[in-house]
């Protein structure tokens, strides 16, 4: 071949194959220009005899998302998000009629805490059998005790402690449950019934009923003592005062701001990654609302938390003052007319439905503030001027003159001035929204600017961003302002502040809960003869006004003053207060204590300065009986006297609960186990838990509501699916759940534990099990999210008043100084139980603590979780460079932290994510007791979950979880009640803002 | 699929990767032989030596396509230069890849310099000036100027054979360091991988003469076959060394994953794995390599070249697909079946190999694989 035709022939080769490579790998490069976007379906988990899945919900932390267990052999291997709960779907789930085989290879997110509740389940350190301590109070000595003896020794009491050398004599559930008085002199604290307090730790719904049903309706005791005074009860306070309806009883007990459809939201603190709603639910939004740019975030907290990651701006405000943040807001609006004028000037349902709105508020409503009027600082009473009885009274924006609250559709805002009453009297009066103008106008925007370090500009900015977004624009705040010294008066601020831009029950705006009943229904799970209402006064001194008790009573006539109070009083509290309830028990007033149940709580480490209470519980004087319900021995549970062995939630701890606020729709997840239970049984074969024990002290004692024929003297209640069979059942029928298909019947009686499933499958009637069926098989009961709106307004937003001023908030006394508390959001500084200004008395202490919460953890229970702490293996105390350079301090080095209370030493971490002038120290992290110390329990072997940890009758100590610092180790404890200081009105334990001073050592 | 298999498990490396180290090792094997002339002055070689090396181009561009076709965005590839990251192998490819291309295309520009400069001295115009351009300028040769060319040719080509070994070892090695893919896991990978790479290598060029040769009507030169091949024959000695002793290490050893791998490799792949890969594609070639006559005859060390890179492709689709199909329980066997059309399917691979073809056939087009002529100086 010629040179010619040889070039021709390799050109008509290169040609041929560039076409064939073209044609080929053109898809490829069109990718890289106009990408698709697919979802990619995995596949579904191959089951068999060994292998199964299982729908239930997660309780690593309390935001109630959905769970997909892998079980193996009977062991759970992995735990993935149910692609039917919309916690772990972005609020955008599959359908809620997918059938079950489909759903098998969808996804849902979920979180570290979640995946490692293996770990907790696993647990070398759990127990599986009943135990008795073998040692005084604390030592960590213990012996297994038979499930019987157990029962017959807590009911029957006795001298049960001479086996260890204790002579005295303990009263147990039989001799304490009297319904004579505790204390003639005192008749309001009600019947000794009431000496058996139970601490309610983690609850759910579900279990929470459960317990209250036992200890509140059978047994007959008022102190079922949850825990929000060490969460977030001034959120619940703070809501409960202003949305609180005195006719029906209705109140919302918090609300968030709707995430997935505002524009503008303010976050105090780092919720959306370690709080509720949480990362799984709601942080995982923000990532695509930041990206498409419709959202705008800001983030306040004095430590930039994980959060900041997806913030348009981080402010670091000084600790507890973000009180005084939110009254500058309020002034700024105020002053600058940006409030939702045509909704505030509602004074009724009416003309709020006229205008759209489902809620309406008191701004225009008169309130008395002569001094010397009888009506003094309650709302003016139509009859006093001669108008309609029983209603409210507003000025009328046409005429002026005073009318009834619905006679008119526009009364005026601002009112400061006077009525004439029918006898003819001058009485001061003002409209509610003008007292809170007072109350914002009392110090300039300087001078608030001042009191939380944030600059006036950017407080005026801010004020400016949360009005220009209609009501799409909300806040998010939960422990961030509810935890301080000041904590309900923050929240009143934050709720009033999104009052004034009328964003309730509006789509993108602040939105409650929805929910789906379960207690009655095909079942009345709470009719029962001799059911009881409890009575009296709570341990916690909460709910119940000083003004009311004996004891007040008596130094009035003795013309004593009559405050302070022995201990302070909280009537307007949400309740839950631990603190207080441990105050109260330490001083033995209002009335000893003679039974404590600590339920899945650990106050002893999560109540701020609660190791003080150690001795207290040790002393049988104070505490002459404990036990204690738990999974590991905690803190707590280590002082007590017998220790329940618990169920985790994998095995059981049934639950049937809608996830926190916003809830777009009714959602309601259901919690049954995934294996069976590792726990021991009782002699006839039932599980050991929180329920049974409960159910077999009724039955020795006899209790109403337990046993055979305990549910509505129909159904026994013998263990604890009995109750909560038929509960999924109520929620079944009371949701009009399908009937299951055949093959979803196979899935669930396939793969579910065989103990549970046939039990439900024996009580219940063919039809109750087709849907019963149906729920568990999805992990619960899912509206579609679409079906929350109507017009952009939330389906299940409550119609309500909501209230400006808190009438009354405003008539109660603080217990401890005597004046009244103000009666709408106001700046409250921190202070102790006199009055006493915390930045006074401690002002040698420079600098400001706060403590958080972490994702990877929840409060006190997650030392179990092996790969957060190989994340993060301790805690530090977290100094600001600036601050750290003055004090010569670096990274590792050991520092004392000293409040006026107490004091700790850490390592330090110097960063630049906190506000000079602050540390910061986490929690989760300085445990002594959750597998931290060696135990010496007889049998071990026999007792732990497994021997992992066991050499002879030691279970040894991990040392990885001991480690790091116990923030609440150095909280404030009050100068006067010498408990720690708690905020007056709520009750709340702060966890942020005591001053300390650091010592490099 | 067959016992417990983790639920998002499938074969996600399909024929795309499996091609992949196919190229990579072309690349590496034909330029190893180019270095028996250029760095080690085998003569016997000289003929093949350029040829070796525009195969090593042409396979060397397009290397990286399967990978960027494998990904499902495929832009994601840049990233490797955008968010540098020294301790991942993938991404040191990324590196490897350019430093590789900048190395070859230095040598080729050397080793042809004294054909462009005559070749810009013969032409006019347009072609004047691009032949000027790859010559870099230069307008004479000289003896002293050839022989500083081969002493920088011979040093490039030094440089190169380690960064070649390691351009296809590194696919070994991230192979080799998966603690999770049974099969994968040895410290032998990178070295086997590089010692079937030249084999493939060798045997692609064996074809790539012949053929070029009867295409140019020119006399097959037999004592270089006959070198060649031996060459050949001794890798795939060790080459099969090799995997046997890793086959022999595992089945003494017994670990448990052993029965799921002898499921896997000798029952359900056991056509592909011993009948091809070890048998038909490794012993078979040497045994035929073993006669002299075979050796000389172009024809049958054509077809015996033709069969080793067969076996080598059996090497890389067991490795990678059947690698794969061992689940990371190693209680489970998953399923694979080669898709067609798609994005990542059966036409995509092959067309990937066209381009390869195209771009040699451009390079011939500019040089020649042949030179035979003496070299002509033109004042």
């Amino acid at each position: 071949m010629n040179e010619d035709r040889r070039n021709f022939l390799k050109g008509l080769v290169a040609v041929g194959s560039l076409a064939v490579f073209g044609a080929g790998f053109s898809p490829t490069v069109a990718e890289i220009f106009i990408p698709s976007y697919k979802r990619v379906d995995s596949n579904p988990t191959e089951l068999d005899a060994n292998r199964k899945i299982v729908y239930s919900l997660c309780l690593a932390c309390n935001t109630r998302c959905g769970i997909r267990v892998r079980v193996a052999d009977g062991r759970a291997v992995k735990i993935d998000g149910n692609p039917y709960h919309p916690n772990n779907t972005r609020w955008n789930p599959i359908p809620y009629n997918t059938p079950v085989n489909e759903s098998l290879s969808q996804s849902g997110v979920l979180c570290l805490k979640g995946q490692e509740g293996i770990h907790w389940t696993y647990d070398p350190y759990r127990i599986r059998v009943p135990l008795k301590r073998a040692g005084p109070r604390g030592s960590m000595i213990w012996k297994p005790i038979a499930w019987e003896k157990l029962i017959e020794e807590v009911v029957e009491g006795g001298q049960i402690f001479s086996d260890v050398w204790e002579d005295r004599y303990v009263e147990g559930f039989r001799q304490v449950r009297s319904f004579d008085l505790i204390d003639t002199d005192n008749p309001e604290l009600g019947p000794k019934a009431n000496q058996v307090i139970m601490f309610r730790g983690r609850g759910q719904p579900g279990r929470v009923e459960f317990l209250r049903r036992w200890l509140c309706n059978s047994f007959g005791s008022i102190n079922f003592i949850a825990h929000d005074g060490v969460c977030a009860n001034a959120v619940q306070t703070g809501h409960k005062l202003v949305t609180y309806d005195p006719v029906t009883g209705g109140y919302a007990d918090q609300m968030r701001v709707d995430v997935m459809n505002a524009r503008f939201i303010i976050s105090f603190g780092d919720i959306y990654q370690a709080g509720q709603p949480a990362l799984v639910p709601a942080g995982s939004i923000l990532p695509g609302r930041m990206e498409s740019k419709d959202l705008k975030l800001i983030v306040i907290d004095p430590r930039a938390g994980k959060v900041t990651a997806h913030a348009d701006k981080w402010i670091p405000i000084k600790p507890r003052t973000d009180g005084a943040l939110l009254m500058g807001m309020i002034r700024w609006i105020l002053e600058n007319n940006k409030y939702d004028q045509k909704y505030l000037e509602n004074p009724n349902q009416a003309s709020a439905e006229a205008d759209g709105e489902s809620t309406w508020t008191d701004a225009t409503y008169l309130v008395v503030t002569d001094e010397t009027y009888s009506d003094y600082r309650k709302y003016l009473k139509s009859e006093k001027i001669g108008l309609v009885g029983g209603k409210y009274v507003v000025i009328d924006s046409l005429t002026g003159k005073p009318v009834v609250h619905d006679g008119t559709n526009k009364g005026v805002l601002f009112y400061d001035g006077e009525v004439i009453d029918v006898d003819g009297n001058h009485v001061k009066v003002k409209s509610a929204l003008q007292i809170l103008k007072e109350k914002a106008f009392e110090k300039s925007m300087n001078e608030w600017s001042e009191i939380c370090g944030i600059p006036s500009d950017t407080i005026e900015w801010l004020a400016q961003e949360f009005t220009s977004y209609g009501k799409k624009a909300g806040i998010l705040m939960y422990r961030s302002c509810a935890t301080q010294y000041n904590g309900t008066y923050t929240v009143l601020a934050s709720i009033m502040l999104q009052m004034l831009i009328g964003n309730f029950n509006w789509k993108g705006g602040y939105l409650g809960s929805a929910s789906v009943g379960w207690t009655t229904g095909r079942y009345d799970l709470t009719k029962f003869s001799g059911k009881k209402s409890p009575k009296g006064v709570f341990i916690s001194r909460e709910q119940f006004a000083y003004e009311n008790t004996s004891e007040y009573n008596r130094k009035v006539a003795n013309g004593e003053n009559p405050y302070p109070a022995t201990l302070p009083w909280f009537p307007n509290s949400y309740g839950g207060l631990w603190s207080e309830a441990l105050s109260s028990i330490d001083h033995k007033y209002p009335y000893p204590c003679k039974i404590l149940i600590t339920y899945f709580g650990n106050p002893i480490y999560t109540v701020p300065c609660g190791h003080k209470y150690i001795d207290t519980l040790k002393d049988p004087e104070k505490v002459p009986l404990h036990i204690a319900i738990d999974t590991t021995i905690s803190e707590t549970s280590m002082l007590a006297d017998y220790i329940i062995p618990d169920v985790t939630y994998l095995e059981g701890s049934y639950g049937i609960m809608n996830p926190y606020p916003p809830n777009l729709a009714k959602w309601m997840g259901v919690r049954v186990p995934a294996i069976e239970p590792l726990v021991a049984r009782t002699e006839d074969g039932r599980t050991i838990n929180a329920e049974t024990f409960l159910i077999d002290v009724s039955k020795r004692l006899g209790l109403p509501g337990y046993g055979d024929d305990g549910i509505d003297d129909k159904y026994d209640l013998n263990n604890a699916e009995d109750y909560y069979v038929r509960a999924i059942t109520n929620l079944a029928f009371n949701a009009n759940v399908p009937d299951a298909s055949d093959e979803e019947i196979s899935f669930v009686e396939d793969n579910y534990p065989e103990s549970f499933i046939s039990y439900a499958k024996q009580i219940l009637l063919p039809e109750e099990w087709r849907k019963f069926v149906y729920v568990i098989a999805r992990g619960g009961f899912f509206e579609s999210p679409e079906s929350g709106f109507i017009n952009d307004q939330h389906k299940y937003g409550a119609k309500r008043l909501l209230h400006f001023w808190l009438e009354k908030l405003a008539k109660t006394t603080h217990s401890m100084t005597g004046e009244y508390f103000e009666g709408t959001a106001t700046w409250w500084e921190a202070q102790d139980s006199m009055g006493n200004i915390l930045d006074e008395i401690d002002s040698d202490y420079p600098f400001t603590l706060v403590s958080y919460k972490m994702a990877i953890h929840t409060q006190s229970r997650t030392m179990y979780e092996k790969w957060a702490l190989e994340l993060v293996p301790e805690n530090f105390v977290e100094v600001n460079a600036s601050d750290a350079i003055a004090l010569g301090l670096n990274d590792g080095d050991q520092v004392r932290v000293e409040s006026k209370s107490d004091s700790l030493v850490g390592r330090v971490r110097v960063t630049n994510l906190l506000r000079p002038g602050v540390v910061a120290i986490s929690f989760h992290y300085g445990h002594w007791g959750h597998g931290s110390v060696d135990m010496s329990i007889v049998n071990a072997e026999e007792v732990m979950i497994n021997s992992e940890k066991v050499r002879n009758s030691t279970v040894e100590a991990d040392p990885k979880r001991g480690r790091g610092v116990e923030v609440n180790k150095i909280m404030r404890i009050d100068d006067t009640t010498n408990a720690p200081i708690v905020d007056p009105i709520a009750g709340c334990s702060p966890t942020s803002g005591v001053r300390v001073k650091l010592t490099k050592l | 699929m067959v016992g417990y298999v983790l639920p998002n498990e499938e074969v996600y490396w399909g024929i795309l990767i499996a091609l992949y180290p196919m190229l990579t090792g072309i690349v590496a094997g034909s330029f190893i032989v180019s270095t028996l002339y250029y760095v080690f002055g085998i003569e016997r070689f000289e003929k093949v030596s350029r040829l070796a090396l525009i195969i090593s181009i042409a396979f060397i561009v397009s290397s990286p396509l399967p990978l960027i076709a494998d990904l499902k965005q495929p832009s994601r590839a840049f990233e490797i230069y955008l968010t540098p990251n020294l301790s991942s192998p993938m991404a040191i490819f990324g590196y490897l890849l350019v430093s590789y291309v900048l190395l070859m295309v230095v040598e080729a520009l050397l080793i042809y310099s004294a054909f462009f400069v005559n070749k810009a001295n013969l032409s006019a115009g347009i072609k004047r000036v691009f032949y000027r351009a790859l010559a870099l300028g230069r307008k004479k040769i000289s003896e002293e100027g050839l022989k500083r060319d081969k002493r920088m040719i011979k040093g490039i080509a030094l440089i190169g054979i380690p960064v070649a070994s390691l351009f296809h070892a590194y696919v070994g090695f991230v192979f080799g360091s998966m603690k999770a893919g049974v099969w994968w896991a040895t410290p032998i990978m990178p070295v086997s991988f590089l010692i079937s790479a030249i084999v493939s290598g060798i045997a692609l060029l064996i074809v790539a003469y012949v053929i070029a040769e009867k295409v140019s009507k020119g006399m097959v030169d037999r004592d270089l076959l006959n070198h060649a091949a031996r060459f050949l024959g001794w890798f795939i000695i060790l080459d099969l060394s090799f995997q046997l002793l890793e086959i022999l290490f595992r089945s003494f050893m017994r670990y448990e994953e052993w029965l799921v791998v002898q499921e896997v490799f000798f029952n359900k792949l056991a056509t592909s794995f011993v009948g091809i890969q070890l048998l038909f594609g490794a012993t078979l070639p040497l045994l035929l390599l073993i006669v002299p006559s075979v050796r000389r005859s172009s024809l049958w060390v054509s077809v015996v070249s033709i069969i080793a890179i067969i076996g080598v492709f059996a090497y890389r689709w067991n490795t990678v697909i059947g690698g794969q199909l061992i689940s990371r329980t190693a209680e489970g066997i998953l399923e694979y079946s080669i898709p067609i059309f798609g994005r990542f399917g059966l036409v995509t691979a092959i067309s990937i190999l066209f381009l390869p073809l195209f771009i040699i056939m451009i390079l011939l087009l500019i040089v020649p694989w042949k030179i035979e002529v003496k070299v002509k100086t033109i004042e």
